[in-house]
């Protein structure tokens, strides 16, 4: 298909602003959906799929995490300090992509696809209030002033919060920045469950906090990206602004929906797209060839 | 020694000079990139089709320069506070993104890079 043509602008446009509703309603980023679909239905290379996805992340993640620091739920001392693990891990990622072959790029995006579905399908279990104990709180996060609190949307009430295995997060952000930078996503649903699980962050400063590191982890590699000349601006324009409105739409959606019908829903398509790519994998041939 | 409320509302401050910044940052940016756009049609007129590639381009760069200059004005906030040990932090971050963009810039043409 013609890049410049106006027609590859507007299906690449609603396509993106089609992913960034569906990452809203859902609180991912888009680039989940805009990677899939750039190569498997627009036969764009995986790499410039990559760097204009990566363009869109950052994106919506301004957009987002200007919202929710408002609402004072951004530990922004701790996302400074993860953020050295992300930005490390990105730079690894980006001189790691150049070594696989594009096969393995979609079996990992198949497989993070699949983690996704998991963890939607999941019932997102409450902590119960004696398991935080269990963990002593870090002396790092003492020293560095990292526990805070945070003002409960619904009942306006001020709810402290201690943060836990400081050194775990960081090597766990690495592992979330690398996979970032490898597959053009936000990978919020890497850094979300590694900050449940080994921070013990209460979940609603775990997503602002990875909302707001996601624009930093992504620019660290998409400035490689662009400078390398993997960002085409024909395809990254209408990707970032398509999904930024949509992620606009998405959140709006959000606020007036029940969204048990549309979770599953969603994890028919994650499925979906984890078996294409993986299919697309195993044949081995390079869908971007028509571009 | 720093009283909580005084931490306090110093966090305060910095989260409202980082809230300002993404949004219009953010706006700004995509404003460039839908004049761009706009003017993308116009393939035929190339005076208009390569101020249409510089729109783009320009949203494209500041959209990538956006979180870079909130690390950058992070480590400044931290400075003015006498906060030197995330100033160390915020500076280590600048200093990343900043090495990988330049064995980027220094090699383009390697692929591994």
């Amino acid at each position: 298909m013609d890049v410049n043509g106006l027609g590859f602008s507007a299906a690449v446009g609603l396509m993106s602003l089609a992913a960034g509703t569906l990452g809203g309603i859902l609180g991912m980023a888009a680039g989940i959906f805009v990677v899939p679909a750039l190569t498997l239905a627009f036969g764009v290379d995986i790499r410039h799929a990559v760097g204009a996805s990566l363009v869109s992340v950052i994106a919506c993640s301004c957009g987002s995490a200007a919202s929710a620091m408002e609402n004072r739920l951004t530990n922004v001392r701790l996302a400074i300090l993860l953020e050295i693990g992300t930005t490390l891990g990105a730079l690894t990622g980006v001189v790691l992509g150049g070594l696989f072959p594009a096969t393995v790029l979609y079996l990992l995006f198949a497989a993070i696809l699949l983690v996704s579905a998991h963890q939607m399908f999941r019932k997102r279990k409450a902590p119960g209030p004696g398991e935080g104990a269990a963990i002593p709180p870090d002396p790092w996060a003492v020293r560095l002033r990292l526990n805070s609190s945070y003002p409960e949307p619904v009942t306006q009430q001020e709810i402290p919060y201690g943060v836990t295995r400081v050194w775990l997060g960081l090597v766990l952000m690495y592992g979330a920045g690398a996979v970032s930078s490898l597959l053009g996503i936000g990978s919020g649903v890497l850094k979300v469950p590694a900050m449940d699980s080994a921070l013990r962050l209460p979940i609603k400063v775990s997503s602002a906090t990875s909302n707001f590191m996601i624009g930093v982890t992504a620019a660290a590699s998409a400035g490689i990206y662009y400078v390398r000349g993997d960002v085409l601006p024909r395809i990254a324009a209408p990707v970032a602004l398509g999904s930024m409105c949509g992620a606009y739409l998405g959140t709006k959606i959000l606020m007036r929906t029940s969204n048990e019908r549309i979770r599953t829903l969603f994890v028919v398509v994650l499925l979906g797209l984890a078996a294409k790519m993986f299919l697309t994998a195993l044949r081995g041939d390079n869908p971007g060839g028509g571009l | 020694m720093n009283t909580p409320s005084d931490d306090h509302r110093r966090l305060l401050r910095m989260e409202g000079l980082l809230t300002a910044l993404l949004r219009y940052g953010a706006l700004v940016a995509s404003a460039w990139i839908a004049l761009g756009m706009a003017l993308g049609p116009f393939q035929n007129a190339p005076a208009l089709a390569s101020i249409s590639d510089r729109c783009l381009a320009v949203g494209i760069v500041l959209l990538i320069a956006l979180p870079v200059l909130r690390v950058a004005l992070m480590t400044g906030v931290f400075l003015s506070e006498k906060d030197y040990r995330f100033a160390a932090i915020s500076g280590a971050v600048l200093a990343i993104i900043a090495l990988g963009f330049l064995l980027g810039a220094l090699n383009p043409h390697v692929h591994f890079l």
